[in-house]
This record gives structure tokens, sequence and C-alpha cells, in this order.
């Protein structure tokens, strides 16, 4: 770690989310353990964007939730501003959670249906016991801040659109003036003209009041185009992470090349060139995650150097070919290979795709 | 600019001269409306749009949600829920006139000739029935085959869309896939009996980007194999790119624009299908600051804007948009470039870009 000059508004380090499964009603035994997130470490400079991207069930969101501690962590830290708030009592916790605040995916569920438009937005000023609704234009004013007539403050959720929606949980975010923000999925939900508007109000509104963001999505285009920092998760491992600019012109982990070659680009003279890498199979559970390497089961480019020679290889599975050997038994580790660009992978190396 | 004469009207779509038909043509939706009769009034989900879909062709119907796009195609099999109707226009399917066909005619075609696989896999299969007796199911209803015929037809299929070990997996139940093995289920079920037409409707957008490109590239191949036409509803522009021929762009229960997919990638008449193309953050570009935006929402289809359904988004409007409908006309003189804009190919002057 180099002597931070800027130090991260958050870092978390290590952390490790297991649920486990049990069988039985009276005497539950515990029969295994999902390992949704899986010693992951990361962290955000103020004023940042750091954008956490992965396929369904990679642990995106778990490790979400698990910065916030609304999901206990099983092991590893948090340090928010310097401070290790891992063990943080409820108090404290409180107080903490001015400065960290969430805007979930589904518009539609996490707004009550029975508050109207102000009150939904007034109370996280209520819970923390903040005047500012003394103010009597304080809400309005963020309601116009994103995008919302000011006046619309005594209507219900479901006068609204999905977009405008979101607008009102952007809104109950902002209004404790937090530091950093989590965005879970924003925009999936959206339609495509609607998520650039999304997009552009949460870029604008980090310009002006200098937030943090932890943007979790399964878009790379979207997590391209609003992040400074990107990492990429696969079975609630870090497999890659770099400056967004490096990850997408020369993404090293063969899942992230998979994953950005199978993104389909807007462009029909584009698809001819493109080399196309399709993955074969789903997602192992994790539940049981493959050894060694998780990706092992799906990668192209273990079987690529297997059939290059020169390795010690095994068969994987009856249709899934032949590997290296190292690649079942022993778990590569997250490396610098470019500065600040890490990946974890055997056999690296670096393949355009876009 | 504001002086800018709207467009002078071609031939008020002639019915002898159908848009992108063919000799060959298997599909020809004309000037269809499906209205809902709602409580709260009639609600005008498809207004008079026309498509047509050839062997072996992959027809794109894009829009937003609320554009009509899922409603046009179900009103070809016949399936439009109550209240809704359908209020006027043809659906040419082989010859045959499925919107006048009887509940039985249609029956006949559906699931036969025209198949269909939606957006979730797991709604759309019986939890209680094991995926290989759903197959032969289908098979066994339409071809009158025996059961062991049937199965040995099912497990085939399976393999053909690519189910590993095929045979052992007959007897599993649908919760033992996972979202893509379903949507794989779901295509063998549709095409188990060579249907002329398959409708996709967002088949791949419950999917993981990984697996997305996999059933695409399955339904790719199945096409050319069997000459199937192919009619893939959708929302993402990078799929439509990448998979159809041609595509119509809905808005507000009409077709805005529709054309070949190379000419309206690289240059879009419609205002709408401009906006619709600037808005979405793209890979293969430099980033920008900020996205172009279509300013508002998409219309309620209760209250349809007067004249063009796009005018109070459009940065170009005119006060001829405001009271006269643009129809679906073709520009550059040709019947592979269609429009529905009063100034397509000759827009005036924004009023201040990406408002």
């Amino acid at each position: 770690m180099s002597p931070a000059v800027d130090a991260p508004l958050l870092e978390v380090r290590n952390l490790v989310k297991h649920f486990p499964v049990t069988k039985g009603i009276l005497f539950q035994r515990q029969i295994g353990t999902v390992r949704a997130v899986d010693d992951i470490s990361l962290s955000i400079q103020k004023g940042k964007t750091l954008g956490l991207v992965g396929e369904s069930g990679c642990g995106k969101s778990t490790a979400a939730r698990t910065i916030l501690r609304l999901i206990e962590p099983t092991s590893g830290s948090i340090h928010f501003d310097g401070d290790d708030i891992t063990n943080y009592g409820r108090k404290n916790m409180q107080t903490l959670r001015r400065e960290m605040q969430i805007v979930f995916q589904d518009p539609f569920a996490s707004l009550n249906p029975r508050m109207t438009v102000q009150s939904i937005v007034s109370e996280p000023l209520a819970i923390h016991g903040i005047s500012k609704n003394e103010d009597r234009n304080y809400v309005p004013g963020l309601l116009e801040r994103v995008g919302l007539n000011p006046e619309h403050g005594d209507r219900y959720p479901h006068e609204f659109s999905g977009g405008q929606r979101q607008r009102i949980g952007v809104a109950r975010a902002l209004a404790l003036k937090p530091r950093l923000i989590i965005c879970d999925e924003p925009v999936s939900a959206l339609d495509v003209s609607v998520q650039a508007q999304i997009i552009n109000l949460l870029m604008s509104l980090q310009n002006e009041f200098g937030l943090t963001y932890l943007f979790v999505a399964h878009d790379l285009s979207v997590i391209r185009h609003i992040s400074d920092q990107v990492a990429v998760m696969y079975i609630g491992k870090i497999v890659e992470t770099a400056e967004q600019e490096d990850l997408y012109t020369k993404p090293l982990h063969p899942y992230t090349q998979a994953l950005l070659s199978a993104i389909p680009i807007p462009d029909p003279d584009r698809k001819r060139e493109r080399e196309r890498i399709i993955l074969r199979g789903d997602v192992p559970s994790p539940l049981n995650p493959p050894s060694g390497c998780r990706f092992h089961t799906r990668c192209f480019r273990a079987r690529e150097v297997a059939e290059g020679g020169g390795v010690e290889i095994v068969a994987v599975g009856r249709l899934q070919g032949q590997v290296p050997k190292i690649c079942t038994t022993e778990e590569p580790r997250l490396q610098e290979h470019d500065p600040s660009h890490f990946a974890a992978c055997h056999f690296v190396t670096t393949r355009k795709v876009v | 600019m504001n002086s800018q004469a709207p467009r002078t009207a071609v031939a008020p779509h002639p019915d002898s001269v159908v848009p992108f038909k063919n000799s060959e043509t298997v599909l020809e939706v004309r000037d269809l409306a499906v209205h809902f009769f709602t409580d709260y009034g009639v609600l005008k989900a498809v207004d008079g749009i026309n498509y047509t879909v050839n062997p072996g062709e992959t027809l794109a119907i894009v829009g937003e949600s609320g554009s009509g796009k899922s409603v046009g195609a179900l009103a070809v099999l016949g399936l439009v829920p109550p209240p809704g109707k359908i209020l006027s226009g043809q659906i040419i399917f082989q010859g045959q006139d499925l919107a006048q066909a009887s509940e039985e005619e249609l029956r006949r075609v559906r699931g036969n000739r025209i198949a269909m696989i939606f957006q979730d896999p797991l709604t759309s299969l019986n939890p209680v029935l094991s995926i290989g007796n759903q197959i032969a199911e289908v098979i066994r209803a339409h071809q009158g085959a025996s059961r062991r015929q049937a199965r040995t037809r099912a497990v085939e299929l399976l393999e053909q869309v690519e189910i590993p070990r095929a045979n052992q997996r007959f007897g599993d139940y649908p919760h033992q896939f996972s979202g893509g093995m379903r949507q794989r289920v779901m295509i063998a079920m549709a095409i188990a009996l060579e249907p002329a037409v398959l409708i996709a409707d967002e088949p791949t957008t419950a999917l993981d980007v990984t697996v997305q490109a996999q059933i695409l590239d399955l339904l790719k191949g199945l096409q050319l194999d069997s000459k199937m036409g192919l009619i893939l509803i959708t929302h993402d522009l990078g799929v439509v790119a990448e998979h159809a021929d041609t595509v119509a762009v809905m808005y507000a229960g009409k077709v805005a624009e529709y054309a070949e997919v190379a000419n309206i990638y690289a240059k879009p008449y419609h205002p709408y299908s401009i906006g619709l193309l600037g808005s979405i953050a793209r890979l293969d570009q430099k980033r920008t600051e900020t996205l172009q935006t279509i300013p508002g929402q998409p219309p309620s289809l209760v209250s349809v804007p007067s004249g063009c359904p796009f005018h109070p988004r459009c940065a170009f409007s005119q006060d001829v948009c405001k009271v006269e409908y643009p129809e679906l006309l073709p520009t550059e003189h040709s019947l592979r470039r269609l429009a529905a804009c009063h100034f397509a190919g000759n827009l005036p002057a924004p009023r201040g870009p990406g408002r």
C-alpha cells in the first residue's frame, strides 16, 4: 500500500459473509455453507466511484449490504473514514448511518406505498432527530434537485413512473447529506431512456456534493460510464480490479474478457470484427464452489493453456475438457500485474474484446 | 429554421406494396389495432402497426415498457387477454387471416405453426411435471405420436438445444434447472413442431450476459437449420444490432421507424430512434461526461398525446406535430426504410439538445 495522500473513505479488508444452510426443524443441523462473499478487499477514495460488477449470485449485493452492516459480516473488517466500524454498537452505528445511505434496485418495493413523497424523503431526518425538517423548503428543494416537481410532495409513490420513483429513492438517500451512497442496481429496472436520466443525475449529484459511490450492477456498459475504478466478482471473490479505462481496454482475467465479449454492442458493423467468447454452462452454485480457481469449470483460457502443453493437465468432468492441474488445486491470488491492475489468474494474458 | 416544410406525402400506404414483403413472406401484420377497454378508459396498446416476417430472418421489435411491443405479438397468437380486443387489421399467416380465425383454427396454428417463448421460463413451465413430459406432451397433442416416439423426439430436442446428458435430464423438474437451462427447455418445446415463425418475447432479459450470449447463439443456429422466421421482442439495442435483420421501433402503440438493422444504426430517421440510440452507455465508444437523454416519460396509453405521440418529448417538434399523426412512410424512396415523422430526413434545428 502506498502512503495514502487521499485516504480512502471506505476500506474493506478480507470481508467474508457465509450463510449457513440448515436442515431439520427442531434440531437444526448445518448441512452446508453458502459462501456469498468469500474474502474480498476493496477501497474507495473520497469523491470517487467504485463499480462492483458480476452476474447474479456472485455476491455483489451481499457485499454491499454487509459493508453497510445491514447484514453482519462473518469475518473481516470495514473501515469508514479511517475508523474500524466492524464492531460498532447500535448507537454508534445509527450515528454513522447518516454518513452512508443506500439506493435500491426496485423503486416499487423500496418505497412505502402508504407514505407521501414528503414523508418518505423526510423520514430519515425524523429518525435521526435532525431539525432540517423545520426548514419547510428543505424537502421541496431536494425534490427539485433530483428533478421532481417540488409541489408533488403530497403525492403517493403509485402516482409516479419507475424513473420518478427512483428519483424519490435518490432524494431519500440524499436527505441526511451522506458522504457515501451505495447504489444497488439503481437503474436495472428502468427503461433505457430513463436509465440515462438517472445515471446523469447520480453523476451530477456526485460533482455537486462530493459524494462517494459504491455502484453495484451487472451491466458493464453502465458501470463503465459511471465508475472510476471497477471490481469484477465471480462466486464470492474479486477476480479482477483496475482503473475503469484499463479494465475495459486490457482486461486480464478470462472471466472479465468473456463478460465483456458477451455484451452486445449496438453497432451492426462491429459484430463481424469482434471476437466472441461464449462461455459454456452456468455459474456454479456458491454452496459448493469449484476447487482451486472457481472459474476453471467454464474457463476457455485454462483449456487454451492445457492444449498448448507444457503444464500438468487434468480432465474435469465428462464434457468439460482438460485444464492445467494448478487451476483445480490452487486458488489464484489477486496479484498486481500492471500498476493498480489486479487479477486472480494463474495464466494471465490480455486480450482485446470490446 | 422553423419554417422547415414537412415532408410531402409519398403514397398513403398502398395495399399492394407492403414493406419488406417478398414471395416467401410467412407472416404479415397489417394495420393491426389492439385496444383494452378498461375502467379508466380505452387503452390503445397497439394502434395500427405493420410488419412482415420472412423465413430465416429475424425481425426485432424494440420499444420501452408500455410501447405495445408484446401485445402485438400476443395478438398474432390470438392470446390477447380480456378486456383487450383486436379492433381492426389483418394478421396474414401463410395466406390465412388469423385476426378472423376461430378459436379452433387458432389452436391448430398456435404452438404448432407459430410458437412463442417468454421472458421468464420459470412461470411458463409447469412446476409439477418433468420437463421431458412437458415437451413430449406437446408432440403427442399436436402430432398424435405414441408415448415412446414422443419421448425419443423430446430427448432429441433437448440435445438440439444443447442440454448436457439429455436422456438423464428428461425426468428432471423445472426447479432443478438454472435460468439459462430452463430457457433452453422452453426453446426445445417451442421448436418441437418445427414452427414457421417463433416469437421470442424478451427471451434473455432475465438472464446473465454470458448466458444471454449462449441463448441467442442457439436461436441463431436453430434458425439457420430450419429457415424459421423469428420475431425478437426486446428493449436491448445491442441484442438487436447483433442478431436481427430488420427492426421495428415502437412508441406508444405505433411503429415509429421500420428499417434494416444496418441502416437504422448508421442513420436513424425518427427522433425517438435517435434519442434511444444516444441514451445508451456504450462499451465501444469513448466515455462522455453525460449521456444524452430523452426528456420526460413515455405517455400513458390511455391518454396518448395528439398528433405525433412523441411530440411532447421531441426536441424537433413543430406545430404540425401536435395536430397531425405522421404516417409510417418510406424515406429515401425505399420500402425498406420507413419512418413516421413529419420531418424524417429533414429535421429542423433542435430546441436545445438533450434538454
